[in-house]
């Protein structure tokens, strides 16, 4: 027995990366499709959204992040948007407060439009800027929800395509940020907070989340205070939102986040073995050596 | 199994399997795969900051001006350009002095406007969150929000360095460093799922757009 955790205490961490390559790979090739459970803050921030159907205020999905948390974040802003066009509501697709946030709102805009072939599911067309608005980069940060609060025209003139917002369907009737029914942003990064701050606290505007598994821990402080509407926590928040849609409007696509879900639960099984097998190890090598000496 | 025909595509895969192979050892192609990546994201902010800010907040508006001969547009453009320039002082040791004045105008803006949301958002909201404004036995959220009251007084209690951490102080600080574990515990578990679902990605554009191997 000795001779295992000795073996354990001198693996080399590169077979332990190869095993974990593997739990990724083999269930995303022979997927065992894992349930997915629906979380209450996620059902709030669907629910949420779906509301917007009937007031008729638009939503803004704000892109706050970069490449490097796109395979988490990519997901959120894909299902809001295709909820959003779904359901009629108007929507304001947004780059945030950074520049390389365009990049992704554009990415994310084209996939889902792609995905429904510009047609609603009663076989309309798509219009843009009667459906949906992506918004230019504004520079500035905080100053420009400032000025979105006090005069949303006079702080975003263009959007990404040079139309001005005062001609478009989605935004002409927009004054002020109050006029917007809910903001959805997705970030890896504390931005979510500077929105919360700035949009809910000063100017009244509800606020949802989309973030990275690593700040979801953070925000659920916030979720229960009531000052964000809903979460999507990591890729299971976004799992968990193509499971409402697929069940409560019929949105039967590819759901990335789920799938890559079965691969999460295998990662997550192999790393608690490793993490109970490490510290028996440890303790076993520890008791062994104060024997010897 | 389809094969993806898209250049573009062979070379993000190229790219992402030159940033895996640091696994294996540091070398020379996940060397220049880094290097690509700085470069492409840092290249793509500066182009759009160029085109979006530089021409459309200064360039252009100062063009109109001077083609309007309007004095006071030309004024409130060229000011907090002139400010935001001062910033490049820092290249020289003589005028560094210069940067001063925009990390001046910045932080007293942003503490001005900042001061009272804040205050408002993580505190006050947050503290009213924690009171217990009515206790129901029968009630399941009754008992989580006592427990909450509970780890945030404990967790007060262990950051509290003015007092010596003995008897009373000390029991209920130990009390708190079991709440502080247990948070750091979640927040753990949640950054392995960050971390993990970078990697599913990755293997997602591998085995779906590139090799075309899943659906």
């Amino acid at each position: 027995m000795m001779k295992f955790w000795l073996f354990l205490e001198r693996l080399d961490r590169r077979w332990i990366y190869l095993a974990i390559g593997l739990s990724v790979i083999i269930p995303l090739i022979f997927p065992f499709n894992s349930p997915t459970t629906v979380t209450p803050p996620t059902v709030n921030l669907w629910n949420f959204v779906d509301s917007l159907a009937e007031t008729g205020k638009p939503l803004m999905v704000i892109t706050d992040y970069t490449p490097s948390t796109s395979p988490e974040l990519d997901p959120m802003a894909r299902v809001l948007i295709r909820h959003a066009l779904e359901k009629d509501v108007p929507l304001l697709i947004y780059g945030g407060l950074y520049p390389n946030g365009l990049g992704m709102a554009q990415r994310a805009e084209h996939y889902v439009l792609e995905e429904m072939g510009y047609k609603k599911a009663n076989g309309d067309t798509l219009i843009y800027g009667k459906d949906w608005v992506l918004m230019q980069f504004i520079p500035g940060g905080v100053a420009v929800i400032m000025g979105m609060g006090d005069d949303f025209h006079a702080t975003c003139r263009e959007d990404a395509r040079g139309n001005s917002l005062r001609d478009l369907d989605v935004t002409k009737d927009i004054r002020r940020l109050g006029d917007i029914g809910l903001i959805v942003d997705i970030a890896g990064s504390a931005l979510p907070r500077t929105w919360l701050q700035y949009a809910t606290t000063r100017y009244g505007v509800p606020v949802g989340v989309g973030t990275t598994a690593v700040s979801a821990a953070e925000y659920y402080a916030f979720l229960q205070t009531g000052q964000f509407v809903g979460m999507m926590g990591g890729m299971k928040g976004a799992a968990e939102y193509e499971q409402l849609n697929e069940d409560l409007i019929e949105v039967k696509v590819r759901r990335v986040a789920s799938i890559a879900m079965d691969a999460q639960n295998a990662v997550h099984i192999f790393i608690i073995i490793i993490v109970i097998l490490g510290n028996i190890s440890f303790f076993v090598m520890k008791k062994n050596k104060a024997r010897r000496f | 199994m389809s094969i993806s025909t898209n250049p573009w595509v062979w070379l993000a895969a190229f790219l992402t399997l030159a940033i895996y192979s640091f696994l294996y050892k540091d070398n020379l192609i996940y060397r220049f795969a880094e290097h690509v990546f700085v470069g492409a994201s840092v290249g793509w902010s500066v182009a759009i900051i160029w085109h979006l800010t530089v021409f459309q907040y200064i360039i252009d508006p100062l063009k109109e001006a001077i083609l309007n001969r309007n004095i006071l547009e030309f004024i409130l453009v060229l000011v907090p350009t002139l400010i935001g320039l001062m910033y490049f002082s820092r290249f020289s040791r003589r005028k560094g002095w210069l940067a001063r004045w925009p990390i001046a105008v910045t932080m007293g803006y942003y503490t001005g406007i900042s001061v009272t949301p804040s205050i408002e958002t993580n505190i006050f909201k947050q503290v009213e969150g924690t009171i217990l404004a009515s206790f129901n036995p029968g009630s399941l959220g009754s008992w989580w929000a006592l427990l909450l009251l509970v780890g945030v007084v404990t967790t007060l209690f262990y950051f509290f360095f003015s007092v010596r951490h003995t008897g009373f102080v000390g029991r209920t600080a130990k009390v708190g460093i079991w709440f502080v574990m247990i948070a750091f515990g979640a927040s753990f578990g949640y950054t392995v799922m960050a971390r993990v679902s970078l990697l599913i990605g990755r293997i997602q554009f591998l085995l779906h757009d590139w090799l075309g191997i899943i659906k």
